[in-house]
This record gives C-alpha cells, structure tokens and sequence, in this order.
C-alpha cells in the first residue's frame, strides 16, 4: 500500500474533498484499472444508502482495490440475493435502519403495544434465520448494527434495540462468513446533528450525512482490511517511548514509566496489553530497538509487564538502521515486507523506514501521548482479520520459534540432505478431510509464494470441494523431531475421466525447503495413477511472489506443452512416470 | 454559454459518468440513460455543494434536464 507514515493526525482529518472530487478522483481512478479484477459489493438495506457506494470505491480506489458496488432493491432483501447472485457478489452489506422498521418507528414506539413488538421481534428473528442461511453462499458479510436515531431514547426503546442488537450477534455467530460492525461508534463520534440528514431521511429514505457516510466506509474499509486485499502478520515495534516512557539507556529499569496506575505510565501499559493481546490472536511480534540488547533483557525480567520476553518472536536490538532489521526480520520470518507494521515514536526513524521499505505500514507515535490511545485502534484495526480463533493457527508463534531452532540447528551439518535426514520428517497426506476445510481455505487465502496458481478459495468452496466426487482435496501436516507444523500444505485436484488437473498446490512458507513438495506430489502422482488416471496436467501461473516455484513441474519431470508469459502448461503421461525423479526419500509419508 | 452553464455540464458529466461532449441544451433524463434515480440523488448533492445553494424542495423532483437545472441554478443564484 502506498500511503505514507500514519499518524494520528493524518488519520483523524476527515477527508476535505467535496463530494464532487470524490466523484471525479473515483471515475479517474477507475480509468485505470480497467484491466484488473472487480472486488464486487453487494449491499442489502431497508433504506437508500447511495452516495455510500461512491465513497466506498474512492476509499478502495486510494487503496488499489478496484470495487464495483450492487445495491439490492429498497427492503427487499430476499429478492437481493439472487440479484446479488447474478452479479458475482463476493461480500455483502447488510443494514436495516432501527427507525425505518416501521415508519418512524421510535416516534411511534410508545404507542405500540406489547404484542406488536413482540411480533416484531419474532418475525424479525424468523427473517434473519432464513436469511443468513441463505448467505452461506458469500465470501463475508458485514452485518451493521442497529442504531437510534432518538436524542433523548425512553428505556424501553433501548431495551427492544438491545433485543434486536443480540438477535443479530446471537444468529450471525452459528456462521463464520458473518461479521457484526457497530455503527454508533460512527454516531457516537459525530453525533447524530452530523450524523442524520432528515431532509433527505424524509425524501428519498436515505437518513445519512455524506460526512457519516464517509466515515462508514473507511470504517468498512479498514474492518475488512481493504476487502482482503492484504493482511498482516508482524507487527514490530520499538522498545523506548513505544512500550514504555523513558529510555531505558538513560532512565535505567527503576526509571521507565510503565504501571497501570499513574499516567502516562498507563498510557503504555494500555499499549502493551492490546500488542499481547494481539500475539494472542496469532499476530507475530517482534522487537526493533536501537539499543543494547542486555538493557532491554534485563528490563523484561526485572519488570512484570503485560509483554513477556516468551511472547517475542524475533528480536533485533542494536545499532544497525531500523530498515536493515525489518527486511532481516521479513527474510527470516520468510513473509513479505507487505505484511509487515512498524511503530515507532521517532518521525526520524519512522521515515525513514517507510522512504526505504515503503510496502511497510509505518505508525508514529503521537507527540501528545493522551493521543496514544486513538493510534493503537488504528493499528489493532490493522489486525482485525486476524482472530480467526482456530487452534490449529493459534501456536503460530510456538511455530515459527520452532523454525528458528531448527535453523540453528542445521548450522551444525555442513551437508544440506545429511541434516535433512537427520530431523526424522514425517507427512501425514488426509484425503477430503472436511475438518480441515477451514485450515485449507485460510492457507489459500494467504499462500502466496509457494503457490502454484494462487486460486484463492474461501472455507465454503473447500466444503463443497470436499463434497464433489470429481475433486480430491489432500491436505499435510508435517512433523519433525522438533514439533507438529499443523496443516501446511494443500494439494487440490480436479479429476476428469482419466485425466486429473492438478487445480492448486499450495504450501506455508515454514515448511518450504525441506524436499516435502517433491515427496509428496511422487506420492499423489502414484496415486492417481494407481486409481486409472492417464494423464496428470498441471500449470505455473505467474504471481508478483511465486518466482521460487516456476519450474516445480519441470523439476518434478513434467513436460512443459504450452508457455505463456504468465503461464506455463505442464502434463505427465502415465507411461512416462519412469521420468519422474524419486527425490526426499527421507520422508515418511503417513496416511 | 455562461460560466454556470458550463459548470453544470462539468458536474453532469462527473456525476452521470458520461463524457460532456455528450451533454447539450437538450440533455435530459429521457436522453441520458445513466441518469437514473440514484444518480440523480447524487446530481442534486452535489450541485448543492458546488454552488453553494439549497435547492428548494419543491424543485428537486422537476430538475430533470439541462434546461430546467440551468433555469433553477441561475434563479438562485441571483438571489
């Protein structure tokens, strides 16, 4: 993402542009991308929402997310799905306005009776029941609370929007595809005088301000971070003035702020609440200090802070530039620099960093440190994709720890295959499993440099390949003498007749390196073979990150039938399977 | 054509994301078939805010072509 260091301030002034220029900069904009693949909105509501589409796309536009966005008709939300159906939506907005349920229905609430909003409350359960059953069938839906539009709201009127708020979270939590976003934070922040327009509430039943609407799709934005269209993995941080006040260097350990109690000490212990809880969800944190490295030990382990020294991935504490440590940091976490967010207090460094990296997220820590606070939202929203909860993710940290070990390790044996052997590799190869499905669908959302075709399938597509007799969906876990890596490598395929289309091949970088894909794909090529297939085709399709594997078929013993600039064509004769090369016989392949 | 005019033709051609060559004296919802319910929405926002002016209620239903939108814009603008 091109944007440049992101501060509390340049955060919070709320774009000046006239909804003219966002017209416009969204219609040049989109000029340019022509050629590029559609992100496609749908968004189903009980009110008018336009011109919500125009800032959503110049948000995504801004971000190089090109997004075309289908309104469904006024209040009729069933009729939407097919609709949406028709136009390839791949997520979708769902808002009904609290006010509009029934005509001004907080100014007639009080004259209705009991019964009426029991009704109320039951059709509106039996709707949504049915409803988002029906939405299994996207990607992701965003699903906006309800909200009041009253200045002065009775206690029965917030007791009944409390009951429809928790029919809303109580049914979207049976599915993963469905999110909640609360929009009175958007209310509460701009108040509902900046909020409301009733003029065109009354006339066109479009109840928003263009200033709320704005702020909805950046909130929108954010949440789904830019639609998927990146995700972040690392987060690190500086030690002095970001996890706590003081320099260590200078005001030693009893000298840095750091408690719950006093401020600003607070201040920053808020802060390193939020990043551990942030490595519990998965995020990987490391540490980037210029400093030295027996300072910022010894802090650890004579202080009780909210981060624990075990919660560290990786640290680079020393007096190297901070760019130089954070492109050590992605090489030897083995992810790009695109996944990476840096936060630091320094504008120096903070530029720098971002002049030198700029696929970096950079973060500044406000000057004014009350304003701390608002940056960490920003920088946890950066994360929100990342509480997918699943206990097969959450040891990530334990993983990638592992790894490093394992690194040091083979420092030991100078011959490669000789220290290969030695760590006892073991591939256990599940067949359709459908217990992995979410695994699967998550390393395919995320797999980008050991991919083959990097086709990207969400949890239901994995499902229903599972479910399709044409389709063999294998998925690995590896282990080795020093731990479990987990699911880390999926193979899908497409079996027609006697030919079988090797669709995707995917892998976690962790595991890359070890001869697995080789030993493995002989494996699933036997296999197939064994089942009555003739021929095995497979393609390399070209991505900005996969370089590392354009030639795998051919290494596998493939013949190329077709090359393209961005793609390579490869197949296998069954009569030609003496061409294949029996490599990583140290494996051990388990079923 | 006076500046106004001009300026209308510059926001009919952004909002309606149709190219302004497109768009004369006799441009009209019937002529253009971009400008739709939505889109018109859109139009009187944001002539709204390009001229500084509120459209009266009564108005925005009927500003449904180049003339009729010229006529009303100039009218409040000499107010």
């Amino acid at each position: 993402m091109e944007h440049s260091v992101i501060s509390v301030e340049s955060k919070f002034i709320q774009n000046e542009k006239s909804f003219l220029q966002i017209l416009e900069e969204c219609n040049s904009l989109e000029k340019n991308f022509s050629d590029k693949k559609k992100y496609i909105l749908g968004i189903s509501s009980n009110i008018t929402l336009s011109p919500f589409d125009s800032y959503l796309k110049w948000y995504a536009a801004n971000n190089n997310v090109y997004l075309d966005v289908v309104f469904g008709n006024y209040n009729d939300e069933f009729n939407d799905i097919n609709l949406f159906i028709s136009k390839s939506v791949k997520t979708l907005i769902y808002y009904n306005h609290f006010d509009n349920i029934m005509p001004s229905f907080e100014a007639q609430f009080s004259l209705l009776s009991d019964n009426i909003i029991f009704d109320l409350l039951n059709s509106f359960k039996e709707k949504i029941e049915i409803l988002f059953n029906n939405y299994k069938s996207f990607d992701y839906v965003l699903v906006l609370k309800f909200h009041l539009i009253s200045v002065n709201p009775s206690l029965e009127l917030q007791k009944v929007i409390d009951k429809f708020n928790l029919l809303l979270i109580e049914e979207s939590s049976k599915y993963k595809n469905i999110k909640i976003i609360d929009i009175n934070n958007i209310v509460n922040y701009l108040g509902l005088k900046n909020s409301i327009n009733y003029k065109s509430y009354f006339q066109n039943k479009q109840p928003y301000t263009n200033t709320f609407l704005s702020y909805l799709a950046n909130y929108v934005c954010d949440y789904t971070s830019y639609f998927n269209s990146y995700y972040y993995k690392a987060l690190v941080l500086d030690c002095d003035n970001t996890l706590w006040g003081g320099v260590i260097g200078e005001d030693l350990v009893d000298g840095v702020k750091i408690s719950p109690h006093e401020y600003p000490s607070n201040i920053y212990w808020l802060a390193q609440n939020i990043f551990s809880n942030l490595e519990k969800k998965g995020v990987l944190l490391c540490l980037c200090s210029k400093n030295n490295e027996e300072d910022i030990i010894n802090l650890f382990s004579e202080l009780k802070m909210p981060i624990e020294m075990n919660q560290i991935i990786l640290k680079k504490i020393n007096w190297l530039s901070k760019s130089e440590n954070i492109k050590n940091i992605a090489s030897e976490l083995n992810i790009g620099l695109d996944s990476i967010v840096f936060v630091d207090d320094s504008a120096f460094e903070c530029e720098m960093v971002k002049s030198q990296l700029s696929d970096v997220t950079v973060f500044k820590v406000p000057d004014k440190i009350s304003l701390y606070p608002v940056l960490l939202n920003n920088i946890t929203s950066c994360f929100i994709n990342n509480n997918d909860n699943l206990s097969l993710y959450t040891n990530k940290t334990d993983q990638y720890k592992l790894k490093q070990v394992i690194e040091n390790y083979k420092n030991n044996f100078t011959d490669h295959s000789e220290f290969l052997k030695s760590l006892d590799i073991k591939v256990k190869l599940s067949q359709n499993n459908k217990l992995h499905a979410s695994r699967v669908s998550q390393l395919s959302l995320k797999s980008n440099q050991f991919n083959l075709t990097t086709k990207r399938y969400n949890e239901n597509q994995i499902n229903t390949l599972i479910n399709d007799n044409s389709w063999e969906v294998f998925s690995m876990s590896v282990s080795d003498k020093f731990g479990d890596s987990g699911i880390t490598g999926v193979v899908l395929i497409n079996i027609n007749d006697d030919i079988a289309l090797i669709d995707s091949f995917f892998m976690s970088c962790r595991i890359i390196g070890r001869g697995i894909e080789f030993s493995i794909f002989n494996h699933i090529i036997k296999y197939l073979f064994d089942k009555g297939i003739n021929k095995i085709k497979g393609s390399f399709i070209k991505s900005i990150k996969n370089i590392q594997v354009s030639d795998f078929y051919k290494e596998l013993g493939f013949t190329m039938i077709n090359q393209e600039p961005l793609q390579a064509d490869y197949e296998l004769d069954k009569k030609n399977i003496v061409n294949l090369k029996n490599r990583s016989e140290w494996i051990e392949i388990i079923l | 054509m006076n500046d106004i005019n001009e300026k209308i033709i510059c926001i009919l051609g952004i909002v309606l994301k149709i190219d302004n060559k497109l768009i004369d004296v006799n441009t009209s919802m019937d002529t253009i078939k971009e400008w739709d319910s939505l889109k018109h929405m859109n139009l009187i926002l944001a002539l709204e805010e390009e001229f500084m002016i509120s459209i009266p209620d009564e108005d925005v239903a009927n500003l449904t072509s180049f003339k009729i939108i010229s006529l009303v814009i100039n009218e409040l603008l000499k107010t």
